[in-house]
Parts: C-alpha cells; sequence; structure tokens
C-alpha cells in the first residue's frame, strides 16, 4: 500500500514539475494570426499537389525510400547471421547498435559519407543489426540440438553446422522477425530524410520549409500509402510462415 | 579398424557417470547388439564410440589411438570416418530429404562446396537408389516434416547408408517402424554393413530381432556388461533377468 | 518431377533447382537497384575514415565534453527531454481515456435492455468515426507531426510537447479500449442496471478491475516517449535531441560523445524507473 502512495506521489510530482519547468506557448493556439495561417496550412491540405510532374518527383523518392528500407534490413539480417554464427561477446556491441536511435545514427553518418539515402541507408542496416542480431542470436541458443549434433559428430565444420542443421531450423522465426523489422524501417527510412538522409522525408523537410503544404500533404500521403504497402505484404508473408 | 575401451567412466552428467571402469573390444567388421533396459547406458555407450562424449576416465581407443589425447582438430577429421544415428532422427523439419540425406557426406565437402551441393544437389540417382533400399524412393524430394514418424526413421537410416563412414553406431534405429518394415530395415542396414565392411554397434529394444540378425549380443544393465555373447549362448532367462524389474519400478 | 535421359544413362532433376536459379537471379537484380538507388557506394564510407572533417569529428568523440558550463547545459536539456515526454504523455492520456470509454460497449447505455434504433445506430457510427480517427494519429509518424508543429507554433518544447500528445492519444485510446474490453463486464454491468451513471460504472465497475494494466501500459509508453523526445529535438522540439543536433552540426565531436551517453543513461533510467513503478504498483 505504502508503495503505491509513493508511486503515485512521485508520478504526479513529475507531472506538475515537468509543465512548470518548460515554457509552453500554449497561448498560440488562440492568437488570431496563427489560428488564420492553421486555417489556411489546413485548407491548402485538403488539396494536395497532383500534378505530374510533382508526383513523379514523389514517386522516384518513394522508390528510394523503400529501396533504403529493403536494403538496410537486408545488410542487418546478413549481418544478423554472421553474428549468430559467431555468437560470442557481441552482445555489448549489438546492445550499443540498438540503443543508439536510427536519427541520431543517421546524423552522425551525414558528416561521414555527406547527404543522401546512403547515409540513411547505413544508419538503419547499423541499427536493425543491432535488433536482428539480438533475436537470431536468441533464436539459434534456443533451439533444439539434435540434427546439430549429429552433423557436428559426422565431423562436419561449425560453418556447415550452421547453415544445414541450425538454420534451417530457426529459418521461420528468423524471416519472421526480419519481415517485422522492415515494417519499422519502412516508417523509419521515411522520416530520416528530415535530417537530409534522403527519401520521401527529406522532401518533407522541403517543402514544409517553404509552407508549401498541398506539397507536403502529397508526400504525406505517400508516405501513408507505402507504409500501408509494406505492412500488408509483410503480413501476409507472416502469414505464410505460420 | 579396431575400437577399444578401456577402464572408461563415463555419462553425461560428470557427477554420475552412469559406466563406471568399463572396458569393450571391438574388431574391425563385427557387427554388434546392444540390449537393455532403458538408463542402462547403451546411447552413453554409443555416444562414447562415437567421440561425441568424453570419458572422465580410461580410454578410448580407436585403431590403438586416443583421439582424446589428440589435438582438436585432428579428433575432428576422424569424425567423419564415425557416424552416429541418434534415436531421433536428426532431420531438420523444414529441409528436403535431398539435402538431409547428403549432409552425411558434409565432412567430406569443403564449406562451398557444401553450399553449391545445397543449391544444386548432384548424385541424385545415387541418392534415390539409397531411399529405394528403404521403400523411399519416392520421397526424395519431399519435406522431412511431411513425412510419418516411420519414414523419417528410414530416411535417418538411409541417411547412415549414405555415409561414407566405417563405423556405424545406431540408436534404437526401429522403435517408429511396424514389425514389416522393422524386419525389412534390419536387412537392408545389416546387408549394407557387410557389404561394405563397416563396422556396426547398434542398440535395440526388439530384443528377437537382434538376436536373429547379430553374431555378438552385449546386454547392459546399470552401466555394466550382463552378458557378451553369441545369441546361440544367451539364454531365456539371462534376457530375463537382464530387464528384470524393467516395468513396475 | 523425374525425366529420364536415356534407359543406360538415367538422370534427375531437382524440382526446385530452376526456382532457386530464378530467385536467386531475381535476388542480385533487386540488390543491384536498390544499391543504384539508395547510392550505396563503399568508397564513400571507406574515404569517410581518410577526410579531415569527418576523421576529426570522430577522434573529436575522446575525451567527451565534461567542462562545467556544458554539463550543466546537457543536464538541464535532458530534464527537457523527460518533461516534454511527461508533459505529452499526460495530454495524450488526457485525450485517449475518454475516447476509449466511449468506445467501450459495455458502458453504451444503448446496450442495456433494447438497444433503441436510434442510439445503437448513432453510437456504432461514433465509435467508428473515434477508430478511424484515432488510427490516422497513430499512424503519422511522430516525427512528420513534429515538422507540421513546428511551423505553427515555432520551435522549442510546445511542438514536441504536442506531437507527442497527438500521436501517443491515438495509441492510447486504442490500447485503453482494448484494455477495457478485455475485463470482466458484470461488476459494470450491474452497476449500469442500478442506474448509476456511466462514468460511476467506469469507476467503480471497470477502473478497479485493469488499473494495473493501464498503469502498466502508460509507463511502458511513457519510456517509448522518453526516446521519442530526444528524436523529435533533431527538427527543433527542443531537448536532448535539439543540443545534439546542434553540436553535430558545430562538429563538435566530444559534446556530441557526452550527450549521447546521457542519452544511454537517460534510457537506462526510465527503464528503471519503469521498472520500479510498475512494481510499487502491484
Amino acid at each position: 500500500m505504502n508503495a503505491r502512495w509513493v508511486a503515485l506521489f512521485s508520478l504526479l510530482a513529475l507531472i506538475v514539475a515537468s509543465f512548470l519547468s518548460l515554457d509552453l506557448h500554449w497561448l498560440v493556439f488562440f492568437e488570431t494570426d496563427s489560428v488564420q495561417s492553421m486555417g489556411r496550412f489546413v485548407l491548402e491540405f485538403m488539396h494536395p499537389d497532383l500534378q505530374p510532374q510533382f508526383v513523379l518527383k514523389v514517386w522516384y523518392a518513394s522508390l528510394e525510400t523503400i529501396a533504403m528500407s529493403a536494403l538496410s534490413t537486408l545488410i542487418a539480417a546478413c549481418l544478423g547471421l554472421v553474428i549468430a554464427f559467431k555468437a560470442s561477446g557481441v552482445r555489448p556491441l549489438l546492445n550499443l547498435l540498438r540503443a543508439v536511435p536510427e536519427l541520431v545514427w543517421a546524423s552522425l553518418l551525414l558528416i561521414a559519407v555527406g547527404l543522401g539515402p546512403f547515409a540513411g541507408t547505413l544508419a538503419l542496416a547499423l541499427h536493425t543489426t543491432g535488433v536482428l542480431g539480438r533475436l537470431y542470436l536468441e533464436a539459434i541458443e534456443n533451439q533444439t540440438d539434435g540434427p546439430a549434433f549429429a552433423l557436428r559428430a559426422a565431423g562436419a565444420s561449425s560453418a556447415q553446422v550452421f547453415f544445414f542443421a541450425q538454420l534451417p531450423q530457426a529459418l521461420p522465426q528468423l524471416v519472421s522477425y526480419t519481415v517485422y523489422r522492415w515494417e519499422n524501417n519502412i516508417r523509419a527510412a521515411a522520416v530520416l530524410g528530415v535530417v537530409g538522409a534522403g527519401g520521401l522525408g527529406q522532401m518533407l523537410s522541403f517543402h514544409l520549409g517553404l509552407f508549401q503544404m498541398n506539397k507536403a500533404a502529397t508526400v504525406i500521403a505517400a508516405t501513408l500509402i507505402l507504409v500501408a504497402l509494406v505492412d500488408s505484404l509483410s503480413d501476409r508473408i507472416r502469414r505464410r510462415l505460420g | 579398424m579396431r575400437v577399444e575401451l578401456q577402464q572408461v567412466s563415463a555419462g553425461l552428467d560428470p557427477a554420475q557417470a552412469i559406466l563406471q571402469n568399463f572396458s569393450l573390444r571391438i574388431e574391425k567388421g563385427e557387427h554388434i547388439a546392444l540390449i537393455g533396459p532403458s538408463g542402462a547406458g547403451k546411447t552413453t555407450l554409443l555416444h562414447l564410440l562415437g567421440l561425441a562424449l568424453a570419458p572422465h576416465a580410461g580410454q578410448v581407443l580407436h585403431g590403438d589411438r586416443d583421439y582424446w589425447a589428440a589435438r582438436a582438430g585432428v579428433r575432428h577429421q576422424y569424425r567423419a570416418q564415425v557416424m552416429i544415428a541418434p534415436q531421433t532422427p536428426p532431420l531438420p523439419p523444414r529441409q528436403r530429404v535431398v539435402t538431409a540425406i547428403q549432409a552425411a557426406r558434409l565432412a567430406y565437402m569443403g564449406f562451398w562446396a557444401s553450399m553449391l551441393a545445397w543449391l544444386a544437389p548432384r548424385d541424385l540417382v545415387e541418392v534415390r537408389n539409397v531411399l529405394a533400399e528403404f521403400d523411399l524412393a519416392d520421397k526424395l524430394f519431399e519435406r522431412v516434416d511431411r513425412l510419418s514418424g516411420g519414414e523419417r526413421q528410414r530416411v535417418g537410416l538411409a541417411r547412415l547408408a549414405w555415409s561414407l563412414a566405417d563405423l556405424w553406431l545406431v540408436d534404437e534405429p526401429l522403435a517408429a517402424l511396424d514389425p514389416v518394415r522393422a524386419r525389412q530395415a534390419m536387412q537392408v542396414m545389416t546387408g549394407l554393413a557387410r557389404q561394405r565392411e563397416v563396422t556396426l554397434v547398434a542398440s535395440f529394444h526388439q530384443v528377437e530381432l537382434a538376436l536373429e540378425f547379430f553374431p555378438r549380443v552385449i546386454g547392459l544393465r546399470e552401466g555394466k556388461v550382463f552378458f557378451d555373447a553369441a545369441p546361440k549362448d544367451i539364454r531365456q532367462e539371462d534376457v530375463a533377468a537382464l530387464f528384470e524389474n524393467e516395468k513396475g519400478l | 518431377m523425374i525425366r529420364v535421359r536415356s534407359v543406360d544413362q538415367p538422370t534427375l532433376r531437382d524440382p526446385a533447382a530452376s526456382g532457386r536459379v530464378f530467385f536467386v537471379g531475381l535476388f542480385v537484380l533487386a540488390i543491384w537497384q536498390m544499391a543504384r538507388l539508395t547510392e550505396f557506394d563503399l568508397l564513400t564510407l571507406f574515404a569517410a575514415f581518410t577526410d579531415p572533417a569527418p576523421r576529426n569529428f570522430l577522434l573529436g568523440f575522446f575525451p567527451p565534453a565534461h567542462s562545467v558550463a556544458f554539463l550543466t547545459l546537457a543536464l538541464v536539456e535532458t530534464w527537457r527531454t523527460v518533461a516534454i515526454a511527461t508533459c505529452g504523455m499526460f495530454i495524450a492520456g488526457l485525450i485517449g481515456l475518454p475516447i476509449a470509454i466511449l468506445l467501450t460497449r459495455v458502458l453504451s447505455l444503448s446496450a442495456i435492455g433494447q438497444p433503441q434504433f436510434g442510439g445503437a445506430v448513432f453510437s456504432g457510427f461514433l465509435r467508428r468515426v473515434l477508430r478511424s480517427l484515432m488510427v490516422f494519429l497513430r499512424s503519422v509518424p511522430e516525427l512528420i507531426w513534429a515538422l507540421l508543429l513546428v511551423r505553427v507554433v515555432g520551435l522549442g518544447p510546445t511542438a514536441g510537447v504536442l506531437a507527442i500528445a497527438i500521436s501517443y492519444s491515438g495509441m492510447l485510446g486504442k490500447v485503453y479500449a482494448e484494455i477495457f474490453e478485455s475485463v470482466d463486464p458484470l461488476p459494470t454491468l450491474s452497476l449500469l442496471n442500478q442506474g448509476a451513471s456511466r462514468l460511476q460504472a467506469f469507476a467503480f465497475g471497470l477502473l478497479p478491475q485493469c488499473s494495473d494494466e493501464l498503469i502498466s501500459y502508460s509507463v511502458y509508453r511513457w519510456e517509448c516517449a522518453v526516446r521519442s523526445s530526444v528524436i523529435l529535438g533533431f527538427v527543433g522540439a527542443g531537448g536532448l535531441g535539439q543540443q545534439m543536433d546542434l553540436s553535430m552540426k558545430m562538429f563538435a565531436g566530444d559534446e556530441v560523445c557526452t550527450l549521447l551517453i546521457l542519452f544511454v543513461l537517460l534510457v537506462s533510467f526510465a527503464d528503471w524507473a519503469s521498472q520500479a513503478l510498475r512494481k510499487a504498483w502491484e
């Protein structure tokens, strides 16, 4: 009982302290010009720019975004397999890769390789390797021993045991994890662009900066469609496996 | 080559060695059947002979060589000469029969050769012939998890037949087979072993079949040799005494 | 498919072989195209280790910035990140909870006895609208909300708080509703039958049964919000993220390193706090 009150009290204290310490501009919503400009934005938003030239640009950015998400997931899957095979002393590195958010990786990599989707792809690949590496490791560790034991006893090398016994057994689980991460990565790829890593995000940031709400609306719509497509595709793949 | 166990103590749990001070001598090309109640140490013995389990004490000699004293690499290379067929067929569920069988020769293939063999399996006719011995020719490209228990067990034996080892250690190969299939499998297995002059050690629950097909039968009980003789020298009472108290423990 | 070439030299064909070759080819083609689209170039990556600007940035990481002035600034920003997440979650809860209550069929007055024609249809319609609204709020990535809001309310924590509030309200609303639906409806229904108001039935019948789950999920989401608010900082929504962005733009590797360390510590702390809170509540 006591613990509950302490918890409740600290929670309330946290909430109050948070509101007090930030200078939040509530009044912004009630000032006339901001209400007017918000109204204008909303209106522009309702009329997305659908001119063929622009839609083509959005289409190309979508391809770039999907390529970023798919390639990075594939790279992470390959590295994840290598990690699952090596298996020892690699967990701290994986935790580091996972802990740093994709966007932070992207910002760091931008400094290294410059603006564009390459930085985004690498950032996603690094972060996803951390996630998939750990999932793959656990999936393979949790397996039953039988086939691996038999192949090992028959003189197969560790790599052969991995490919002919451990991997085939764990494969449905690994594919499921990978496809699930792809769902996450398509969302991440779409927004990484706001820091300059290419794709739809970069377009969105650009047009919002110019207050071109109608163009931004098209980009956002394309993002939502892309995410929905990948979600449904990944759903179907996972259902076929299970 | 000859295999010898000299005063070996072994067991999966280091604290409780099932086999203690155990000695055994097997000549090249011998066929030996192991019978005995559960927990007697049959599987432990097979794993010992197969270099899959290290002894706590004593020596395991293959051709007068103790591979546990050798470097790991040398020992592992020798494992290619020995094949253990475990009780539960060690077949990954989603793998196809053709790949599962060809995996028996992995030790003889380099890594990239084995990858290529997975992509484009070769020697398909020969593999099918081996399967045909066990009446499974039509299952060549089938997935393991689409086979029945009995079929999987026969695939396990076909895998054994495909291997190039000259020491076969087989753990309960007839458990999932009906009497007709069991007899068939026994005939094929012992026939092939004789043909290739392979040393064969197999454990069974089916005592009659063991006595019928094997010239030397060892009865194991609580980690000790209860009897070690030719079938004609083994009496009904000996077998009964071997399994005494097994049911109703 | 078994194909016999001739009587004395039979050969077998692996039925999966052509399919495999086809997929390998397709795969290679896809990778090649994707590498092109993403401007994948390993040479550029290796150049990063030799070019002076990125190299100095990386080398500048050690030792991490530890001047009192900077550390104070960094700690203040860390607190602000927590504050943004907390305010955002609080507002999200304020929005999500009522919506979840509205969505819960158990509390629907029209469900008692014979549902009136108009009542049932209207409340069903309202429910669908609310659900779609929440799906929309959830699907748009927070970062996009933040981008939009920064244009409207300017740089700073307000945009971050609102972005979190909007997108998390969708999540909370949905999950709260699911939690409410999963609870045993009997106590609630009996209270309604006695004539209690919907809110009374909620507070005395439904809430006590699932308060643990609600708290548990909300605290877990708060942890996510802390991480989100760092990310939102990169588009100007205040806190640790904004500072990280600034330091990176100034190529101050040592500052970035300190901020990253603080970030990892913050996330660990949030994880600990959420575990502690959830345990204390049981």
